[in-house]
């Protein structure tokens, strides 16, 4: 059997029905990984090991008293740190929200829990999902799980190294400007951003409410699918939640890519940016493995980055001030200098501004949905480098904003990190499949046909040699 | 677009005041050119992408 920590989702729930491993003997596993590497990667920030080693032994009764069970039924999973879990600390990793208890289980942990997964913990975080790498917080920035002196990517860090370090096999993130997508590509792993509306936000800390999304983090194509088809649905509570038929997102299996037409938008990065060499030729080898595998590839152009980034912000900004008006003022010294720094030109823009840029958004999004009248999908770069040293403010300054997630914020499609292998040290590459909206299963089914052509999903890091502290 | 008339954003006071001008200036700029960057050329019947539907404002049950 596979090690116990690298068991998929999906897989440790078939043992666990099936009675040939246990929930507590997984869920143990993963505790004792985490105790013993997690202090060189700093990804969680709330553990509660007897509570869940009680709700795995929970678990445990009802396959052996044979009761209807979910689809990861006693399968460990977590949480970024600003989604809520009923009488857990929801922190936004910031000093404003120390103390803070939910009470209520958000949306999707509901879900989760609803389909039998066990909560595990609350993960690091960059302040309130915008901040960070900071190091001037109460809790330290979680650190890449393939290399902990590099950046794990943001905002959803704690997300990504948990998965990637074999923690637990699913976690949940939030993307605003690309935060689910982020620490997927940093960490070599899956990251969905779903349509917008896909997934409820109800019970979690907004960053701006008409860009957030929630997302799974996992290790294979077919546990994203699972997860997101565990999370996904209407809730009449989020008022941007979408009544459109949630599917099976799983059902991609054995569809292929013959004959899928897809576009390529080579000017994000080698244009408007200029992705790293390498980065470069790793888009040109995935996007060659698609068209060996009977896809037709064709370059399209769409808008230059500069002009959905500017959209985002403005917008995003201008939302998020609207959250942080009252403790910008009356609680300026909680906050940390990176979240500051981000925040405050959005207590500058004036309403014109964020008018005309929500206006601009659906200008934006109308024009881009237009590729999918003949193309089934579109590939794109992630990052244009792979992670810088988290400790190199410099480099931080200078690669952070380098990316090509915020167009999909701005016009709502589907977006989805997917893993095309590693640069020369050893650090994970991504690209992005975006697809129309609502159609998440066609991202998923060519990112399986992908997957299936390589071995990047196969691959882990060695946290003897990651993650332990100098 | 020509919005020169607009070019200059300001901050609240108050917020300066809390965070300090040397952050406060370093906001300003930024949002200046953010502002001077967005692309503002909408038609007239281009409504804002977030629109609510009356749905969203009725009583939940």
């Amino acid at each position: 059997m596979t090690e116990l920590h690298w068991l998929e989702a999906h897989e440790a729930a078939e043992l666990i029905a099936t009675k040939q491993l246990t929930s507590l003997e997984l869920t143990k596993a993963l505790l004792d990984r985490i105790e013993k590497y997690d202090t060189g990667l700093n990804a969680f920030l709330t553990l509660r090991p007897d509570e869940a080693l009680e709700d795995a032994k929970k678990a445990d009764e009802a396959v052996q008293k044979r009761e209807k069970i979910g689809a990861i039924h006693g399968v460990p999973f977590a949480l970024k740190d600003i989604i809520d879990a009923a009488d857990w600390p929801t922190t936004a990793h910031s000093r404003l929200f120390a103390d803070n208890i939910a009470k209520n289980d958000a949306e999707v942990t509901m879900r989760l829990k609803r389909a039998g997964g066990i909560l595990l913990g609350k993960l690091s975080t960059h302040e309130f999902a915008l901040g960070g790498p900071s190091f001037d917080l109460p809790w330290p920035p979680a650190r890449n799980a393939w290399g902990r002196d590099y950046f794990p990517g943001g905002s959803s860090s704690g997300s990504g190294a948990a998965v990637a370090a074999g923690f637990v096999p699913i976690a949940l993130g939030t993307d605003t400007g690309g935060s689910v997508r982020n620490p997927a590509s940093m960490n070599g792993l899956l990251g969905m951003k779903a349509t917008y509306g896909r997934v409820s936000r109800r019970g979690v800390i907004p960053l701006s409410f008409s860009l957030d999304h929630v997302g799974p983090l996992t290790r294979t194509v077919r546990d994203n699918a699972l997860a997101l088809s565990i999370i996904s649905g209407f809730d009449e509570q989020d008022p941007g939640s979408s009544n459109v038929v949630t599917p099976n997102f799983s059902k991609y299996s054995g569809s292929g890519v013959k004959g899928l037409k897809i576009g390529v938008i080579k000017h994000f990065y080698q244009e408007d940016m200029i992705a790293s060499n390498e980065m470069s030729s790793g888009l040109e080898n995935a996007f060659a493995v698609l068209a060996d595998n009977g896809a037709v590839l064709e370059e399209i152009k769409t808008r230059p980055l500069i002009d959905f980034a500017t959209c985002n912000r403005i917008i995003l900004l201008s939302e998020a001030c609207a959250i942080h008006e009252k403790w910008l003022v009356e609680r300026t010294d909680e906050y940390g200098e990176s979240l500051l720094t981000r925040l405050l030109p959005g207590t500058a823009f004036n309403a014109v501004d964020y008018v005309q840029a929500v206006r601009t958004r659906a200008r934006y999004a109308a024009e881009f949905n237009e590729f999918f009248k003949e193309f089934d999908a579109i590939v794109t770069v992630n990052n244009m480098e792979v992670a810088f040293p988290i400790e190199d403010q410099a480099a931080c300054d200078k690669y952070y904003s380098r990316q090509a997630r915020t167009p999909f914020n701005v016009t709502g499609n589907p977006a989805l990190a997917v893993p095309i292998g590693f640069d020369g040290g050893g650090l994970p590459m991504s690209m992005q499949i975006i697809t129309n909206q609502f159609d998440e299963t066609m991202a998923y089914r060519i990112a399986a046909s992908y997957e299936a052509a390589t071995n990047w999903t196969k691959m882990h890091p060695d946290l003897d040699k990651t993650a332990t502290l100098p | 677009m020509d919005i020169k008339n607009f070019a200059k954003r300001y901050m609240p006071k108050e917020v300066i005041e809390a965070v300090g001008s040397d952050r406060a200036e370093v906001a300003i700029k930024m949002a200046s050119s953010a502002a001077a960057r967005l692309d503002r050329n909408n038609e007239f019947f281009y409504e804002p992408a977030h629109v609510y539907h009356p749905g969203n404002w009725s009583a939940k049950k």
